[in-house]
């Protein structure tokens, strides 16, 4: 029981709460708070080459269970061509935006002046205290590379086994193609699939809302 | 086979665990050294480098950029092998292990089945050995017979093959032997009176033809002589008769201790040899018997005791018991026993441990018969220096049923 309890505790890091902004016609929406931007683990990320995706959900009661939850997506990539941050966003009701950024530190600005709308009030919402739940989620590529390299996994045996690339080699060992692909499709496809995307860091965030007889009327 | 079970399952688990501590030592080097961090970091330097040189010499960017992509996409999938690194690790480790146990518990499995199997065969042949033992053939197959187990199996069966055929020979020849014994038995009982009546046949022809005062009288004398010869070869006929028309008991409800107490009272000095002692419950013991047919059996057996004593003195026990549902008569006598080859072919007829000219050998199969007629049975317990040991047994009549004849 302690064991895992020391673990979590090493990994948490308590992070400030950004604020809610309730913007019209009725979007919340956030500014992600500059402490997730500071983290050594998230940068290193960001300039790996891979897609970063910064997934946040967002949670507020509703009479359609469908309604209840709302995603916003925000993928980041660094060009090391071009030496720029390739952002896009997608956020609810279907709407998306990209841009082209020099650095953190204007992905910072850009999104200050930009927050990331996460969910789309209606008339259900008003007159009533309500909580909202936001949860973050940094996940480190994005499906098309996580596609990618699955299937370069999984061709990386085929490929060695049809002598595309290392038959002199085979051949001075004296090793027959066969010998190489017995067995290891099943095995390849095993490990093939222990590529997942999962989030390296998250964070949740729960808010008090009560909103009056309009989206304006808003206290937290 | 519990314990053997146990013992199987600690050793598939020792075996497990050393088989994961030896494999995560090797394995763990050779993944750290495929997604070595270093390289990622040698290859993204590299990538900057090429942009850089790229801007050096513009008129081979499109190779430097083709590079690029080329480092970039192994850069891309290093990286997102790196971010699933434990996950991979652990999946490689579990499918490792499990195929490993697998590979155990098969084995183990197997070896399992083959034990039993092999435990089942021994059982098997371990009855068959028993069978033999007791002169039983009907012996149970074992399947398989190329192993060891097999192969023993498969010379059991041979050599009760070889058993079957000796002791069926062996008892033909004793069958032989027996009827070759009987045969000299009755030719010398007819061989005898009639060498007795040719003797008398001439001595009287010689008187007739000689003549003299006294012809009558030898006449009458050589008479009574013939006759006398002639009736011992009656009698010997009559006793192939007797055993070949036994006739059927005329049973009748009787009490047996009662019948055994007249029985002592009636023969306490029939044997001059042999001293008689009947013992009985004190409550009435009913049975349905032919009361001269079941003597005839007792006799039998008290005549062939008082013969086995010779010269000797002796004495013979009657004791009367219940159980089953059966009467028991347990006659004991403490004579010299007889020998044992005889034993087991004691009630066949014409067996005989008398000399020729003393007996047929028919009584106890006569015995036999008589008691089987009864739905009983005599059976020999045991013939030992100390004494031979008969039980003769009868079914009890029903409690509470009225005495009859039958």
């Amino acid at each position: 029981m302690l064991l895992p309890l020391l673990f979590w505790c090493t990994l948490w890091r308590p992070i400030a709460k950004p604020p809610l902004q309730v913007a019209a016609p009725g979007v919340l929406k956030m500014v992600l708070p500059d402490a997730v931007w500071e983290d050594e683990d998230l940068r290193r990320r960001l300039f790996s080459g891979l897609t970063t995706t910064i997934e946040l959900e967002t949670e507020l009661p509703h009479r359609d269970p469908e309604a209840r939850t709302a995603f916003a997506l925000m993928e980041i990539r660094y060009d090391v061509w071009e030496e720029q941050l390739l952002v896009r966003t997608f956020e609810p009701g279907g709407s998306m935006s990209q841009a082209t950024l020099k650095d953190v530190d204007a992905l910072r600005l850009w999104l200050k002046k930009n927050p990331l709308a996460l969910y789309l009030l209606d008339d259900q919402h008003l007159n009533r205290a309500l909580t909202a739940k936001v949860r973050c989620r940094i996940i480190p590529f994005s499906k098309l590379e996580q596609e990618q390299t699955m299937a370069w996994f999984a061709n990386l045996g085929e490929a060695q086994a049809n002598g595309e690339q290392v038959a002199a080699s085979r051949g001075r060992l004296g090793q027959g193609p066969e010998t190489d692909r017995g067995g290891n499709d099943f095995f390849r496809v095993l490990m093939t699939t222990s590529i997942e995307r999962r989030s390296v860091v998250s964070f949740r965030w729960r808010y008090a809302l009560t909103l009056g007889a309009s989206f304006a009327d808003v206290r937290q | 086979m519990r314990a053997q079970l146990l013992v199987s399952s600690l050793m598939i688990l020792v075996c497990l665990f050393l088989f994961i501590l030896a494999q995560k030592s090797l394995s763990d080097p050779w993944i750290e050294l495929a997604l070595d961090r270093e390289v990622n970091a040698l290859l993204a330097e590299s990538m900057v480098l090429q942009r850089k040189l790229s801007t050096h010499e513009p008129e081979n960017e499109a190779e430097y950029r083709a590079l690029y992509q080329r480092t970039r996409e192994k850069l891309q999938h290093r990286e997102v092998l790196l971010t699933t690194r434990d996950t991979i690790r652990r999946r490689y480790y579990w499918i490792l292990s499990s195929t490993f146990a697998l590979s155990l518990l098969l084995i183990a499995g197997f070896q399992f089945w083959y034990l039993r199997r092999r435990n089942l065969r021994l059982q098997i042949l371990q009855r068959n050995l028993e069978k033999l033992a007791a002169n039983d053939f009907a012996l149970e197959s074992v399947a398989g017979s190329k192993d060891l187990v097999g192969r023993i199996a498969t010379m059991i069966a041979e050599a009760a093959e070889v058993m079957q055929a000796n002791r069926k020979r062996l008892r033909y020849l004793e069958n032989l032997e027996i009827w070759r014994d009987s045969a000299r038995r009755i030719a010398h009982e007819i061989r005898t009176p009639l060498t007795a009546i040719r003797l008398e046949l001439r001595q009287l022809v010689r008187g007739v033809v000689r003549g003299g005062g006294d012809r009558d009288q030898v006449l009458e004398e050589k008479q009574q002589s013939i006759l006398e010869e002639l009736a011992r070869l009656s009698e010997f006929t009559d006793a192939f008769s007797s055993f070949a028309k036994l006739p059927a008991p005329q049973r009748k409800s009787e009490d047996l201790g009662r019948f055994l107490d007249e029985f002592a009272q009636i023969y306490e000095h029939a044997w001059t040899n042999m001293t008689v002692t009947v013992s009985v419950p004190p409550d009435p013991v009913r049975v349905s018997m032919d009361r001269r047919m079941v003597r005839q059996v007792i006799v039998n057996l008290a005549n062939n005791s008082a013969k086995a004593l010779g010269e000797r003195t002796g004495s013979l026990d009657i004791n009367l018991e219940t159980r089953g549902g059966c009467a028991f008569i347990e006659v004991a006598d403490d004579g010299p026993g007889m020998p044992e080859e005889m034993r087991e072919i004691v009630f066949e007829p014409y067996v005989t441990g008398n000399p020729v000219g003393e007996g047929m050998g028919l009584g106890l199969a006569i015995s036999r018969k008589i008691m089987l007629d009864h739905d009983g049975d005599i059976t020999l317990i045991a013939s030992h220096e100390g004494g031979t040991f008969f039980h003769v047994f009868l079914p009890l009549e029903p409690e509470g049923a009225e005495p009859s004849e039958k």
